[in-house]
């Protein structure tokens, strides 16, 4: 692990407006900031960034419409805007879903499910491709919380994303509470689809917390505490790797900042003793030191 | 290579999960080149529930950013009436709108066009137009006051040249004015103001408020609106207006003028 950082597992929170204050007054208190680009595009908030800036914290950088899975050239100008933003902060990482939000001139505005195929795995890998010929910081691609599923698939999902991640070489950001989702909404072990993707390529994880709605759908909607079932699979990975930057996701329902801190320690608490255990196990390293440079 | 068909047409049947479905559906299909195979993908995804409630949950979301950023409008706009305008008319002929532009464009769509302007002659009160128009400057110098590119031209006597001028069909000002009389403790709504809103017309000026990402609104006269566009295009305004120490007062002229 790089000698830059005086941390082992780098742990840190998603910047949203309601704990912008609190993110910058308590900057000493986390080992990273993630920023989604969209929002500081245009010089908004630029104040925020020259903070940020100054204080020298890695910050990862989390597009949301970049939408790399449209079967379309990349969006070059969104990516212009990304890496300006990029460029502004200490940017230790690049990253966006693997999905689309937009197809045909339609905008749909959320991110939107791929089809399974390894037609949409090779368009999406150009995606990829393209965008990381243009930055100089690692990229990696997030794992969505499913609305639906494109029927009459080729490829199961984690098929899918492996085969992105083989054909790219980009590293994964593996949203645990995404997979908690979606295994309880479309009835899978999230055991199994971790067994099935490379795991050595997970270079950063997302925590978070959400709600089940009416129709006993379970909402990835930033706005709980991370679940017990998402710290257990926070576990079962650290067994395995050691992914370089966790970031605790909260986007609404804001507790006491103190709370999200403290989510934050227990995040670098499960991997250490995750790590541990693996360690004591295998009587040596932990199989593989996470894809993050 | 049709794969990006079957995006498109994805695409719209979550943008507008009430189209496209039942006896619409075989004209939806043929509007794109689809393989047997694609096409049996496509009205499956046509048929299912969770591809439904996902495109109306994003119509939603939609609705409440309209209903949560039009709040000047609303006040003269039943939220009834805005949602049928919005899904009913708007939507349709507005599928590439990204939520960043969704207020503007709708404004300026309620502005124009002739099937809502025949609806708001109905439902809304006459002045109403104005009142769009302004809601719209507003929004649209808010999103422009983030951008830092408002200096002044060389010469010039302005600080900035950060303000619009909105012309007006009403006295919209002293309509905003009553509006923004105490309404009651702890910001409840109180008693909507008798108001007489008269036919005249005026001319705003909109400035940066001092703190928040928002615009102050002033009426000015004739003489103002000319000193301040001949400034601000980098020529030289033979007469300073006798409401310059409000200007400088608002940062907008420099002291001493």
């Amino acid at each position: 692990m790089s000698s830059v950082y005086q941390f082992e597992y780098g742990a840190g929170v998603e910047w949203a407006e309601g704990i912008e204050e609190e993110i910058l007054d308590r900057l000493s208190e986390v080992d990273c900031v993630e920023l989604i680009p969209e929002n500081f595009f245009f010089g908004r908030r630029r104040s925020f960034l020259k903070r940020l800036a100054a204080s020298g914290k890695p910050v990862l950088i989390h597009g949301v419409e970049l939408s790399l899975g449209t079967a379309e050239p990349l969006k070059e100008d969104h990516l212009d805007r990304i890496l300006e933003v990029a460029g502004e902060v200490n940017t230790v990482e690049v990253s966006d879903h693997l999905c689309m939000t937009e197809a045909g001139g339609v905008e749909i505005g959320q991110l939107t499910p791929l089809a399974w195929t390894r037609r949409s795995a090779d368009a999406v890998a150009r995606n990829i491709e393209s965008a990381m010929e243009r930055m100089p910081w690692p990229f990696a691609i997030e794992n969505i919380a499913l609305r639906f599923v494109v029927p009459f698939a080729e490829l199961s999902e984690a098929e899918h994303l492996s085969l992105v991640l083989r054909k790219t070489g980009c590293h994964l950001l593996l949203d645990l509470h995404n997979l908690h989702a979606n295994a309880h909404n479309f009835g899978f072990d999230p055991h199994a689809w971790l067994s099935a993707v490379d795991l050595s390529r997970v270079s950063s994880i997302h925590l978070a917390g959400g709600h089940v709605d009416d129709e006993g759908t379970l909402v990835d909607s930033h706005s709980h505490p991370v679940p017990p079932r998402v710290w257990d699979l926070l576990a079962r990975v650290g067994s395995e790797v050691s992914p370089r930057w966790t970031i605790v996701e909260r986007t609404e329902n804001f507790p006491p900042y103190s709370e999200l801190l403290a989510e934050i320690a227990e995040a670098r608490r499960v991997l250490g003793e995750a790590a541990g255990r693996a360690r004591g196990a295998n009587g040596a390293g932990v199989a593989a030191e996470g894809a993050g440079t | 290579m049709s794969h990006s068909q079957v995006q498109a047409a994805l695409a719209l049947l979550i943008r507008l999960p009430e189209h496209h479905r039942g006896a619409e559906l075989d004209a939806f299909v043929a509007r794109f080149a689809l393989d047997p195979e694609e096409e049996r993908t496509v009205r499956a995804l046509a048929a299912d529930p969770r591809v439904v409630k996902y495109g109306r949950s994003m119509a939603g979301v939609r609705g409440e950013v309209l209903r949560s950023q039009l709040r000047l409008s609303l006040r003269f706009l039943s939220p009834e009436v805005l949602d049928c305008l919005h899904r009913g008319l708007f939507e349709p002929d507005a599928v590439d709108v990204r939520f960043g532009d969704l207020s503007t464009r709708f404004l300026e769509f309620l502005i124009t066009d002739p099937r809502a302007r025949r609806v708001l002659s109905r439902e809304a009160p006459p002045f109403l137009t104005d009142i769009l128009r302004l809601e719209r400057e507003q929004m649209r110098f808010r999103q422009e006051l983030s951008v830092e590119r408002w200096p002044a031209p060389p010469g010039s006597r302005l600080v900035h040249t950060a303000f619009r001028i909105v012309s007006l069909d009403y006295d919209i000002p002293r309509l905003m004015e009553a509006l923004s009389a105490p309404v009651g403790d702890e910001g409840e709504e109180g008693e909507e103001p008798e108001l007489l809103v008269v036919a005249r017309r005026v001319t705003v000026l909109l400035v940066p408020h001092p703190s928040l990402p928002a615009s102050r609104m002033f009426d000015i006269d004739a003489e103002t609106v000319a000193f301040l566009r001949t400034e601000a295009s980098g020529r030289r305004a033979s007469r300073v207006p006798d409401t310059a120490p409000v200007l400088v007062e608002m940062g907008l002229l420099r002291e001493g003028v």
